[in-house]
């Protein structure tokens, strides 16, 4: 009895301390790359791409005094490559490095404007394919060059991955500028779409970066760019909406002069289609509440009637929508809002009959809009 | 201690026989064959295969003492030899896939640079192990591993479905035609084939009587699980990419953000579950390919016939050459299995009635 239960220790106490370390690497022999960028090469080799990954500099980062090399103190560093494809590009960068390169934590991976003009499918099957890189990773489609992103020196964070990444957390929930697509959302849309998408616009200056707006893919290319006002006009008609509460700000032109700044949360909208004379119609319901939050107006009442406001701030969300509409219509002529998806899940019969056709009829599909805010709050102030 | 199996066990160890490798791939056979009526084909495929179980646990309980291998032999004569045969060359291949199945998830999500052989001959070393002691251990085993099993499974997508689930994914709803109800059908009742092992495994239990019960409950629980599962991942990817994925199951867990703020990388924990649902699936099929073969050559013991059987199901888990043949030959196998739940029983039973009331023996 005593050998057995001496034996079951030493089992159990194997079990948790020996296991499967065997091919064991140290922390230290590994880069975490935070970042990639991939752009086109100019004129000349354009079937060739330029890949730039960032990895942390952990010494820089903890902001240790005294420590330090000769090289300016930049928190991260910066490897760069040109290649054929991807992950061939990424193979000669490690011709260069002393540790293994590791991707599970890279959460932001930014396209250049030329290189998506190309067309993203070259780009994104790596990302599908291999385990090692999260599908959640952020995918940014950037003005200009995609390395001007990566070597943006931040000052509100030490890495430039965590800065862009959190204004896109805050972003879309709060102003509802940007649409907080990760790589697998993006491409889990192109596939249902056969190739439309709209993917986040990233504009890089020389300390920060605006990420707001996004850009129009088409066919996998990308086409143009929606602006930040344009792509809340999306946003309130795109089904994500309803799980978050929005929180965004509208300003307004009271009839009084002067302008009245509203925070919208909670909006719901519901989207039906008729087929009408072989034409689908959509209809589109939102609700919403409103607060204000700021009043130009120099008259103080006693008793606000709030209701006054109302109907201006629809108004206003359905022209900002409209807006939106007419420019993906019109212009893009890309069907980014899903209404295709909308008529394959809920009138099939009809989609089939259209559905080869449907980029040449969606410039020309209606949308009626009905908008219906109650202002709740007013702040803390009369 | 007399190496037989209660009924509550029986149900533990039918539900984690079936809980294998198909809980990972289905979504995607599913979504690819039917569509956004995935769901209801696994409800359907459930029902179809608690028909199958009721006339495979219905032949057994005519013969309560005897394992299908003895009385397809009293029952059919020459032919009994052959479908007995048959049956166990059909497990040993099954055994085969299911571990060649399990080996390449886990190459590809975790030990990418082990190679395969080396995966697919611990797991089966593992089993061996365990069936060497009989079916009351493996029953045991089941008992302890699948509250471990079910629990996480269940939690961890359910999360998954909250935050992230688009049921809207769904419609439009009912839009198949006769041909894809077939194959979708099809390809849930293969996911649940596992359950023949009871053509052998009714004389093992206390009260063989309960038999068609047991099954019926542990199918129901599964279809459950399935049906769980099966919604999670299309409700969250969609039905074009579920279909384009080839381990849906787990990729889902990788690109989930709502919940992944709270416990990130969530596909770790599944995959450590993964070779418990492989470990409890194989288990029971190696027994059962030592068990008949110990019955067919009328041998006292079956222990001397699993360590024999591991090279064979070593061999044909590394016949095909990918991931995508693996798949396709488990499809093929998968007929032979159908038959011998839906065909041999009823010939079994037709058999025997004529034996029994025409030819009054």
């Amino acid at each position: 009895m005593k050998g057995k239960v001496f034996i079951l220790t030493v089992l159990i106490g194997a079990s948790i301390f020996f296991h499967g370390c065997w091919n064991m690497m140290d922390l230290e022999k590994k880069t975490f790359i935070m970042m990639m960028g991939i752009d086109a090469l100019p004129e000349g080799q354009q079937d060739k791409i330029k890949v730039t990954l960032t990895m942390p500099v952990p010494r820089q980062l903890v902001g240790a005094e005294g420590g330090g090399g000769p090289r300016p103190e930049t928190p991260q560093q910066i490897l760069q490559s040109t290649g054929n494809t991807v992950y061939g590009t990424i193979r000669q960068i490690t011709n260069r490095l002393s540790r293994q390169l590791y991707f599970e934590h890279m959460t932001a991976i930014v396209i250049g404007e030329e290189a998506a003009k190309g067309g993203l499918d070259r780009f994104l099957d790596v990302f599908q394919r291999n385990k090692d890189f999260l599908r959640m990773a952020k995918l940014y489609i950037c003005e200009g060059k995609a390395e001007d992103v990566l070597k943006m020196e931040t000052e509100m964070e030490p890495l430039v991955v965590t800065y862009i990444n959190q204004i896109v957390h805050f972003n879309s929930s709060r102003s509802l500028r940007a649409i907080n697509y990760s790589i697998g959302k993006v491409i889990t849309e192109l596939h249902e779409t056969n190739g439309n998408s709209l993917v986040m616009r990233i504009r890089p200056e020389k300390k920060e970066a605006v990420v707001a707006g996004s850009a129009v893919i088409k066919n996998w290319k990308l086409v143009g760019w929606l602006s930040d006002r344009e792509t809340r006009g999306i946003l309130w008609m795109l089904k994500e909406i309803n799980r978050i509460s929005v929180e965004t700000s509208i300003e307004l032109q009271t009839p009084q002069k002067g302008l009245v700044v509203l925070d919208l949360v909670n909006f719901t909208n519901k989207t039906k289609a008729k087929i009408q004379d072989g034409m689908p119609v959509f209809y589109i319901n939102m609700r919403g509440e409103a607060r204000i939050v700021e009043k130009e107006e120099r008259i103080i009442k006693k008793e606000e009637n709030l209701e006054r406001y109302e109907k201006p701030i629809e108004q206003a969300i359905t022209k900002e929508i409209n807006n939106a509409l007419q420019k993906v219509q019109d212009e893009y002529r890309v069907d980014v809002v899903n209404f295709g998806e909308h008529l394959r899940k809920y009138h099939p019969d009809y989609w089939e009959t259209v559905k080869e056709k449907w980029d040449l009829m969606f410039p020309h599909v209606k949308v009626v809009l009905n908008v219906d805010v109650k202002i709740r709050r007013q702040g803390i102030f009369k | 201690m007399n190496d037989k199996i209660t009924t509550p066990q029986t149900i533990v160890l039918i539900i984690t026989t079936l809980i294998g490798v198909w809980i990972t791939t289905l979504p995607a056979t599913l979504a690819e064959k039917s569509g956004p009526d995935s769901w209801l084909m696994v409800i359907i495929g459930g029902g179809i295969s608690v028909l199958g179980a009721a006339i495979v646990t219905s032949t057994g309980r005519q013969f309560p003492e005897k394992t299908f291998i003895e009385y397809s032999v009293e029952t059919l004569g020459v032919f009994g030899h052959l479908f007995n045969l048959g049956l166990i060359i059909y497990l040993v291949i099954l055994t085969g896939m299911v571990v060649r199945i399990f080996g390449e998830v886990i190459k590809v999500f975790l030990l990418d640079r082990t190679p395969i052989e080396v995966i697919i001959l611990t797991m089966l070393a593992l089993c061996v192990y365990l069936t060497r002691h009989g079916i009351e251990p493996i029953a045991r085993t089941a008992e302890v591993l699948l509250p471990i099993l079910m629990l996480p499974v269940i939690i961890i997508y359910l999360m998954i479905i909250l935050f992230n689930g688009d049921l809207s994914n769904f419609m439009p709803f009912l839009r198949l035609d006769f041909k894809e109800i077939i194959a979708g059908t099809k390809a849930t009742v293969v996911s649940f084939l596992g359950f023949e092992v009871l053509l052998l495994f009714i004389p093992l239990m206390q009260n063989p009587h309960q038999s068609t019960y047991s099954s019926f409950v542990a199918i129901l629980m599964v279809s459950i699980l399935y049906l769980f599962v099966v919604v999670t991942v299309i409700a969250v990817l969609g039905i074009v990419e579920t279909s384009l994925l080839i381990w849906p199951g787990i990729s889902v867990l990788r690109m989930t953000e709502t919940a992944g703020t709270v416990f990130p990388r969530m596909d770790v924990v599944i995959l450590s579950l993964w070779s418990i649902a492989g470990f409890t699936t194989i288990s029971p099929m190696l027994f059962a390919s030592a068990f008949g073969i110990s019955r067919i050559l009328k041998a006292r013991e079956f222990k001397s016939f699993i360590v024999p059987l591991v090279p064979v199901a070593y061999m044909i888990a590394m016949f095909p050459k990918d991931v995508l043949e693996a798949r396709k030959a488990v499809e093929a196998v998968s007929n032979m299995g159908l038959f011998y739940i839906f065909v041999v029983p009823l010939l079994i039973l037709t058999a025997h009635w004529i034996r029994r009331r025409v030819l009054n023996r």
